[in-house]
């Protein structure tokens, strides 16, 4: 079963390669409030779509769940589910099946 | 022509852009292109000299201000491909929390499939450049090989990764996958806006 903690884990995963590739000074934190797009992320728009791109492939590898983090769905929501790893997270929760 | 989107328009690169798209050839974020010209003149030069069988725009926000630039190459009407090249954010600082590389790359695949028609886009990427590979195949793109040692930059060869997609791809895996994060980043975009109170 999905969890919110496994999620966490994936998110955190993706963020800690997207680190290995980043400066050293110029890391990005690990946080459920941490912004993934937007004004306030440090993220450009290449580690941005990196981000998502390793995310989905995890939870393909490690969970056997086939979804798409980037299509209507996530179009038709009122608030992005990109804004932090908070609400990729809830996003991810919700359209997991099993979860 | 140009090409006009929510967030971005791509206007015809001009010989005006050479000293601006000069100094973002020459900076970090395009360590891992070809090297290009060295000076103003040589860059408007190459920019007068580009042939018929490409397109070359200038990226810039819908205040006008340029960003980046963006190519299409090679483009070959008897095959029905062509090549997106010399991508670049020139200036990053003024895109952060604006879905501009995807629109711009989707306004380039709109030319190619919708109004030239063409079959198929293909390009090759530095291997190292592992954020730009990862990026071009999470729009669409599959890796087709690897050419060893392609490129010479900055000193020694490099690896090149080659990168295609067909026009049935592009309609059923990129085209909804960048009209999410472009249309994502606009639900960003209004929140922003409403926190500052502004609509």
């Amino acid at each position: 079963m999905i969890t919110r903690d496994v999620v966490d884990t994936i998110i955190f995963r993706a963020l800690e390669a997207l680190n290995a590739e980043r400066d050293p000074d110029d890391q990005i934190e690990m946080s459920p409030a941490t912004p993934l797009f937007g004004v306030d992320a440090a993220l450009d728009s290449l580690e941005f779509v990196s981000i998502i791109t390793d995310v989905e492939a995890s939870l393909n590898l490690d969970l056997g769940l086939d979804i798409s983090l980037a299509d209507d769905r996530a179009l038709a929501r009122p608030q992005s589910p990109y804004a932090t790893v908070e609400t990729l997270r809830q996003y991810i929760l919700e359209i997991a099946p099993g979860s | 022509m140009e090409l006009h989107g929510a967030y971005v328009t791509l206007r015809p690169l001009g010989v005006e852009d050479a000293e601006l798209t000069l100094a973002w050839r020459q900076g970090d974020r395009a360590t891992l292109l070809n090297r290009g010209a060295t000076s103003v003149a040589e860059q408007a030069a190459w920019i007068v000299s580009r042939p018929a069988t490409e397109l070359n725009f200038v990226i810039q926000l819908q205040s006008g201000q340029p960003v980046g630039m963006l190519s299409l190459v090679n483009i070959d009407e008897i095959h029905r491909r062509a090549e997106p090249a010399r991508f670049l954010i020139g200036d990053p600082d003024s895109v952060k929390g604006l879905p501009v590389a995807v629109e711009a790359m989707k306004l380039l695949y709109e030319l190619v499939f919708d109004q030239l028609e063409l079959h198929r886009v293909y390009g090759t990427v530095v291997a190292e450049n592992r954020l730009m590979v990862k990026w071009q195949k999470s729009l669409g793109m599959k890796e087709e090989g690897r050419l060893r040692q392609h490129y010479f930059i900055a000193g020694r060869f490099h690896d090149a990764v080659c990168l295609g997609m067909m026009e049935d791809e592009y309609r059923t895996i990129a085209l909804p996958r960048m009209n999410a994060f472009i249309g994502a980043a606009a639900a960003g975009t209004r929140i922003v806006r409403r926190s500052q109170g502004t609509s």
